[in-house]
């Protein structure tokens, strides 16, 4: 994928634009609001990562104007503004995700991967989900394992649909608590966990294969088999 | 009291201006006055005049030219103070009686009235002429005189007057200025003194209760709110120092080890990866004063909206339920349907996750939390119970405090801001928070004020 780094921070840029090379992007790098807006008006990239505060003209600027004109690249804020409202505007001005520094890699990484698969519109309209042989009726709301039908609470359900949606990527926790709980804050506790660890009882049992894989300093990973 | 201070007053500007306006018009109603008086005087003469030649023509006709020229000779010589003028003429204009004047020529004005030059004194003579049958004519006149004597002596009193008027109005504007001068300048040292560092300054108030009282005490009771936020501040920032201090040397002790390690691949990776987790505590500690910062300002309020705060506890439930359940603790909810309150439904939640995160944290294992949510007629009363140790009564309010830990031993875990953030929210929605006996355990209590749609929604 094309990513366009939009960041006036020089460290920060060089630690954004060596980990999505890391991880097999090509990488465009402007420092400042103005070349930044040209550069994404004027060349198709795959994706935008943008600074809030920049020079010249700032993010959320940058990402109205890109969507007034109609485009739609995928796209996410970065921000040292945390709080709720500061969120809301972001979004609001067409950023598809928030994300607020200080930030893991991974976490940006597995945020990235989430709305370029969104835009590329897979699975957005399925009525069934199947990873391996897990299989998910969206319209039945029923799940099954091979021949095991598996009996799940709504709020695991949520959950399990979001993984499998992300199949292959990995989806952090506050991506999980944003999306299956629809909260904005890092909860800073192991709850997520305990759900997922009760949901992988349910999913994976002694005999099958694994598919719900722990991601060590990221988050979780629902994939058919280790990679 | 400098003189510098009592010229550059804004009190005594005023003072002065009054006093100008008061001069300004009770110099006009003097003006008049004299105006009318003067004119009155005249008329006065004007009268005297009249009457004297009204006596002398009936004179004339009781007895004839004798009977004048006796009146006036008589007259001629008891008037000493020369106020009269009589001049008696015969038909062909030798002199009878009366002054040696010459006859006047004026012509007389519409009342027949002469005004001549006097030979004595200032003024003018008022005079009028009489025409006898047999041809003699006469002239009385009468000195103005006393009109120009009351007129100076009008306008000597009432300079006077004015003058000691203004005297006065100058005088007490500047008694009034330094008066007031005195307890601004009382306001003023303490301010100087504050402002030198001595924040236990306050202004003195006085018995009067006037409007400098009002202000003082405003001024007072800013400054009593001014200290405490200094000192919480003051605490804070002390318990920042502290708590930061731990994580960062640790990560600096382990970062300076790691350098020995560094053909180790496999410790030295451990090492940063502590590092990096020693970082994220120490951010997250950050993060938690900043949010709770956030929500002091009352700024989320600018975004509230109504919440479903059933669902919310629900939610909270839901969420917490497996992590309670895995370490062998039972978590219960119990709630009225459909409660609503106009608020931020991420901070109400983030507090009870905190409040419910808590509980479960301190309950051993078997223990019970409780989650209640009551709609009261006034309030909403949102409660997190647990049997667990419960917080002894002397730190029920100190929990609240940032970064303050019952018991710091008990464990790492925590950084001391989850009761923080809940009293802030619970402020931030109006409310008030506070913990009670739970016998056993701790019962946290959350009085929220019931939105005012609330039936309706």
């Amino acid at each position: 994928m094309r990513i366009l780094v939009i960041e006036d921070d020089a460290d920060t840029a060089r630690y954004l634009i060596k980990g999505l090379r890391e991880a097999g992007h090509a990488v465009d790098h402007a420092a400042n609001g103005k070349d930044g807006l040209f550069m994404a008006a004027s060349e198709p990239y795959d994706g935008l990562i943008v600074d809030r505060m920049l020079p010249h003209v700032d993010g959320l600027t940058i990402v109205s104007t890109l969507r007034a004109s109609g485009n739609a690249m995928p796209t996410i804020i970065l921000s040292a503004l945390g709080e709720v409202d500061d969120r809301v505007r972001g979004l609001r001005a067409g950023g598809d995700d928030y994300l607020v520094k200080p930030f893991s890699f991974a976490e940006l990484l597995a945020r990235l991967e989430a709305v370029l698969r969104r835009s590329r519109g897979s699975g957005a309209t399925d009525t069934v989900l199947r990873v391996a042989d897990l299989e998910m009726d969206l319209l039945g709301r029923s799940v099954r394992r091979g021949h095991r039908a598996i009996d799940l609470k709504p709020q695991e359900f949520r959950l399990l649909e979001y993984l499998m949606r992300n199949a292959g990527q990995v989806v952090t926790r506050t991506m999980l608590f944003e999306h299956v709980w629809d909260y904005h804050f890092d909860p800073q506790t192991n709850v997520i966990d305990v759900h997922i660890s009760r949901l992988r009882g349910k999913i994976d049992d002694a005999q099958s294969v694994a598919l719900i894989h722990t991601v060590r300093g990221a988050g979780y990973c629902l994939r058919a088999s280790k990679s | 009291m400098r003189g510098r201070d009592l010229l550059r007053s804004r009190a005594l500007r005023l003072a002065l201006l009054y006093a100008a306006l008061f001069g300004v018009s009770i110099t006009a109603l003097l003006g008049a006055i004299y105006l009318l008086a003067a004119n009155q005087v005249r008329s006065h003469v004007d009268e005297f005049v009249a009457s004297e030649l009204e006596m002398l023509q009936a004179d004339y006709v009781v007895d004839g030219f004798d009977g004048v020229l006796g009146l006036v000779q008589s007259r001629d010589a008891s008037d000493r103070s020369n106020h009269w003028l009589y001049l008696y003429v015969a038909a062909d204009g030798s002199r009878l009686a009366g002054d040696d004047d010459p006859w006047p020529d004026a012509t007389p004005d519409t009342d027949g009235f002469l005004t001549l030059p006097a030979r004595q004194h200032r003024g003018v003579v008022r005079a009028r002429v009489a025409h006898f049958p047999d041809g003699s004519r006469i002239l009385v006149g009468l000195n103005d005189y006393e009109v120009g004597e009351m007129r100076s002596a009008l306008a000597r009193s009432m300079g006077l007057g004015l003058g000691a008027m203004l005297l006065l109005a100058i005088g007490g504007g500047i008694l009034v200025t330094l008066a007031m001068l005195r307890q601004i300048e009382a306001i003023n040292r303490v301010t100087r003194d504050i402002m030198a560092g001595d924040l236990r300054q306050r202004v003195p108030i006085t018995a009067s209760n006037d409007e400098f009282d009002m202000l003082g005490r405003n001024i007072n009771a800013m400054l009593d709110r001014i200290s405490t936020l200094m000192d919480a501040i003051r605490g804070v920032t002390d318990n920042i120092a502290h708590d930061l201090r731990l994580p960062l040397s640790r990560l600096r002790g382990r970062l300076e080890a790691s350098l020995a390690d560094r053909n180790q691949p496999a410790q030295l990776e451990s090492a940063i990866e502590q590092s990096i987790d020693d970082v994220d505590s120490i951010l997250t500690t950050f993060g938690a004063l900043l949010r709770i910062a956030n929500v002091e300002s009352g700024r989320p309020r600018e975004s509230f909206t109504q919440v479903d705060l059933t669902a919310i506890v629900h939610d909270a439930e839901q969420l917490f339920e497996p992590m309670a359940s895995a370490e062998h603790k039972t978590l219960r909810l119990d709630a009225d349907v459909g409660v609503q309150i106009r608020g931020s439904r991420d901070l109400l939640f983030q507090a009870l996750a905190n409040l419910v995160d808590n509980a479960i944290k301190y309950t051993r294992a078997g223990g019970n939390i409780l989650i209640t949510l009551r709609r009261r007629d006034a309030h909403i009363e949102l409660c997190v119970a647990d049997d667990g140790p419960g917080i002894p009564e002397d730190q029920r309010d100190k929990v609240f405090q940032r970064l303050y830990r019952a018991d710091p031993s008990r464990s790492s875990a925590g950084n001391g801001l989850g009761l923080s953030l809940v009293r802030a929210v619970v402020l931030l929605h109006d409310g008030y928070c506070q913990i009670v006996d739970n016998a056993p355990g701790a019962r946290v209590i959350l009085s929220l004020p019931v939105a005012i749609d609330s039936r309706l929604a």
